[in-house]
């Protein structure tokens, strides 16, 4: 499996935390995923999953005008978004102690 | 600042795959704005439409389009739109010739032949946006829209050979009718700023009323001519619009 793989099926949890934050439209979030050191993922594969995660209803976008001119649309997380990210950050803590403890079974 | 051409087809591509696929008109704009945006600024950051895309813009499209609900009333009202535009050629001709009894065989056939015609096109549409030349397939387009010329041409010929049950309007009605249809298809054309559908209409019937009443043509006659005119307006106005779309994304 490759890394590109593995990681899609993170990332919505990774985008959830990083609207968290603050409210960001998709350019920010695709350059602070590469930041993070997303680098291998295409920076368009963020809108298909925002899209879904809009419907679920863990995120919303309001349309604004940004500081530097244009009108963008900008996501903040719901509190249903606030509860599935505290899900994924357990799932995924779990996951990873797993992971560990067979890593250093092979060490 | 102006998107490069790879990308501007990029979002063309994009919009037109997701309206063919029945998606929500707003909905699709919203997306196609975002990736326009984004696009600008990852341009300005020297990146090329691939970093957003991946390898496949469309396997990219489909992915986006995927996501997205299909909206069946907006399928709806194109097919509405459709049925309405093409029948109203009949329908007004008919007036114009005093006759308001129409077979339930023609308005049905006519509205399946619409049907037919809008999801075959939808489906080129969708095949075009994925393909990787930037030429549309003018050739099949032309080839589909002459079998559905013969297709009406048909219903026509069968409907004379075949009795069916018919609605006869009074001269009053149906004159009622045809102006609804035409207040109809000015306000859709004010509401998607698209004139083609009135022009087309105008200079098909234009012709007709003042070669029939002022010179006393046949209706056959001034019908031919009608036609001839609308059919030279038509491809002139597409050429033109072709040429325009050339010149725009030579200059990008």
């Amino acid at each position: 499996m490759s890394s590109t793989q593995m990681l899609k099926g993170i990332l919505d949890g990774c985008l959830l935390a990083l609207i968290a934050e603050e409210e960001i439209y998709g350019y920010e979030l695709a350059t602070k995923l590469k930041a993070y050191g997303f680098a291998d993922i295409s920076e368009g594969t963020i809108y298909p999953l925002l899209i879904r995660m809009q419907k679920l209803g863990w995120i919303e976008a309001t349309s604004r005008v940004s500081p530097s001119g244009p009108k963008r649309k900008y996501y903040s997380i719901t509190t249903s978004g606030m509860e599935e990210l505290a899900a994924f950050t357990k799932r995924w803590h779990h996951l990873s102690m797993s992971v560990e403890s067979i890593l250093k079974e092979d060490d | 600042m102006t998107l490069s051409t790879e990308s501007t087809r990029f979002l063309e591509d994009l919009k037109v795959y997701l309206l063919a696929s029945g998606k929500n008109e707003q909905t699709t704009n919203e997306i196609v704005h975002e990736l326009e945006d984004h696009l600008i600024e990852a341009e300005s950051d020297g990146k090329s439409v691939r970093a957003i895309t991946g390898e496949s813009p469309a396997a990219y499209i489909q992915s986006i389009s995927k996501e997205m609900a299909f909206d069946p009333k907006e399928v709806f009202w194109n097919v509405l739109q459709i049925f309405l535009g093409a029948s109203s050629f009949l329908y007004l001709q008919n007036l114009l010739n005093g006759t308001t009894t129409f077979s339930m065989l023609l308005v049905g056939g006519f509205l399946l032949i619409s049907i037919v015609y809008l999801t075959t096109l939808a489906l080129l549409f969708r095949q075009d946006a994925l393909r990787d030349s930037a030429r549309p397939r003018i050739m099949l387009y032309g080839i589909h829209g002459s079998v559905h010329i013969l297709l009406i041409i048909g219903l026509l010929i069968v409907n004379g050979l075949i009795d069916s049950p018919k609605i006869t309007l009074s001269l009053s009605v149906g004159w009622m009718i045809g102006a609804l249809l035409i207040v109809w298809i000015l306000v859709t054309a004010w509401k998607t700023k698209t004139w083609i559908l009135p022009i087309a209409l105008l200079v098909y019937f234009a012709p007709q009323i003042i070669l029939r009443s002022v010179f006393d043509w046949s209706e056959l006659t001034s019908g031919l001519v009608g036609y001839a005119v609308a059919a030279i307006t038509i491809t002139v106005a597409f050429i033109r619009e072709s040429k325009q779309d050339q010149s725009k994304s030579s200059s990008h």
